[in-house]
């Protein structure tokens, strides 16, 4: 599991996360949702180390992230798949050389058996026969498919995305996140995702949690935040312009 | 102010340093990553192959018309030769080829590593266990100290072979002499010192190339400004040093 606690970050003046508290259990799939710029991709990349907090403490499998060495961190992250907003493919690799680097890297493999592990989990995500393109040559969607087939590829127990069907037309959107789903069915991935899309949120998550003013202001499941009768998190799902929250442009 | 410009010179030194022990700290793990540096080393020198040829055939032959010009009827034309090949191996070989490549390879590498950062690239490395350090800036910085003195020889001997051409059709010095010219008078320190010089510059230019990548923010703006800063401080850095190694080796 990955606990969290008591999260604080700022960048200069700007205080983005005011104490997070969050627990994530093995084999559930959280939902973080929030306003853009709440300070989600934040809690993201602190999550996985990739930004160091000010205070308090993230717990991966019981290992806590404080003061851990470099090479422990880097033993920790092999355990963890990411998706990027931006898919971030290596754009001088082609699409099999993107999956399998992790396993290039890090495993003694020969090539044709990274290669075919490559092709296994881009089937997996429902591509064929795009290992040889290169990411310039993929659409938005097949990027992202992409990006989660390289995130899953060394086999990881817990799967990040960061905003999964930001930039994607609803239908290519709803074929994500039916992806996500049986991916974390399939492979009985700890899953969590970071999202402004609430029907995205509805599809995939067990449990969604809201970000707000730095702090989880709600957590409950689907079900829950539908029947809330926080004002908040209503005017967040309803998406009304009017409301509580205010801020944003 | 003064505090501002002071806080931001040591934290551009410290930058720096971060970077270049992440590069040497990984120096352990060449043997590892042979094809990255490989690689590396193959389109720095490649890339860099015909500015430099082109640099250097014309930098031989002006150096040799204006030796010849400046002495012309005080000095035998046996020191033509020499004049040029010490000019060349001392300083103009080592510090044309730094700052040609400086232009041609720093900037690449900036664009590159600066595109990786802010398209989150360097974000999915470390999340694949990938030490960027050792990935990308140990292969670009040790690809420099390989690849600058490699072809700084080969303009070095392509000036002197610039300097005969001018020697012969322009000023009617036969070869014989303008070679033994070249001979004449040579200190083995003289060629050590500006490949040593050389080392340095390939070091500089890995390393800022690197550094003001890492630094890029923002998009497209924030890429082309660390561009522009990794050849400027580049091009500024082998200066420097060009003088205070010069004052080491040649004291």
């Amino acid at each position: 599991m990955i606990r969290i606690k008591g999260l604080w970050k700022s960048f200069g003046d700007n205080k983005v996360l005011k104490g997070v508290n969050l627990d994530i259990e093995t084999g559930e799939t959280i939902v973080v949702i929030g306003q853009s710029g709440c300070g989600k991709s934040v809690l993201m990349k602190t999550i996985v180390g990739l930004l160091i907090p000010d205070d308090g403490e993230i717990e991966i499998e019981n290992v806590s992230l404080k003061n851990i060495s470099r090479k422990k961190l880097l033993e920790i992250r092999k355990k963890i798949g990411m998706v990027f907003q931006s898919s971030a493919l290596f754009d001088s690799f082609s699409v099999w050389e993107n999956v399998g680097l992790g396993l290039i890297e890090h495993s003694k493999m020969s090539q044709d058996e990274i290669m075919r592990i490559a092709r296994e989990k881009l089937k997996l995500v429902g591509l064929s026969d795009v290992e040889d393109m290169y990411p310039a040559e993929l659409s938005g969607g097949m990027k992202k498919r992409v990006g989660i087939a390289r995130a899953i590829a060394m086999n990881p127990q817990f799967v990040l995305y960061d905003e999964p069907t930001t930039g994607l037309d609803p239908i290519i959107a709803d074929r994500i996140n039916n992806l996500i789903v049986e991916l974390q069915k399939e492979l009985n991935i700890t899953t969590i995702a970071v999202t402004h899309d609430i029907i995205s949120a509805y599809k995939i998550a067990d449990r969604i949690a809201m970000l707000y003013d730095g702090e989880i202001i709600f957590d409950g499941t689907p079900k829950e935040v539908q029947n809330t009768d926080n004002p908040y998190v209503q005017q967040f799902i309803k998406g009304e312009g009017e409301g509580p929250i205010s801020g944003g442009i | 102010m003064i505090i501002g410009a002071v806080r931001s010179f040591f934290s551009y030194v410290g930058g720096v340093i971060i970077i270049l022990t992440e590069g040497f700290k990984n120096f352990h793990r060449i043997p590892k990553s042979y094809r990255l540096i490989l690689n590396q080393i193959l389109s720095m020198g490649i890339s860099s192959l015909p500015i430099v040829v082109l640099v250097s055939v014309f930098a031989g032959m002006v150096t040799c018309f204006q030796a010849a010009f400046q002495t012309k009827a005080y000095v035998p034309e046996l020191y033509v030769g020499m004049s040029v090949a010490k000019a060349v191996m001392i300083e103009l070989g080592p510090m044309l080829t730094g700052l040609v490549v400086a232009g041609r390879v720093s900037s690449s590498i900036a664009a590159e590593l600066g595109t990786m950062k802010v398209t989150e690239q360097i974000d999915a490395l470390e999340i694949m266990g990938i030490d960027p350090g050792r990935y990308l800036v140990m292969p670009r910085i040790f690809s420099g100290i390989i690849t600058l003195p490699i072809l700084t020889i080969l303009a070095e001997i392509i000036m002197i072979l610039g300097g005969l051409f001018v020697s012969v059709y322009g000023l009617d010095i036969s070869p014989y002499i303008y070679l033994r010219g070249v001979r004449t008078n040579f200190i083995q320190i003289e060629l050590w010192g500006g490949l040593i010089k050389s080392v340095v510059f390939g070091l500089i230019i890995g390393l800022m190339g690197c550094y003001h990548g890492f630094q890029s923010k923002g998009g497209a703006e924030g890429v082309g400004q660390a561009t522009t800063r990794a050849v400027v401080s580049a091009m500024v850095l082998i200066l420097i040093f060009d003088y205070f190694i010069a004052r080491v080796v040649f004291a």
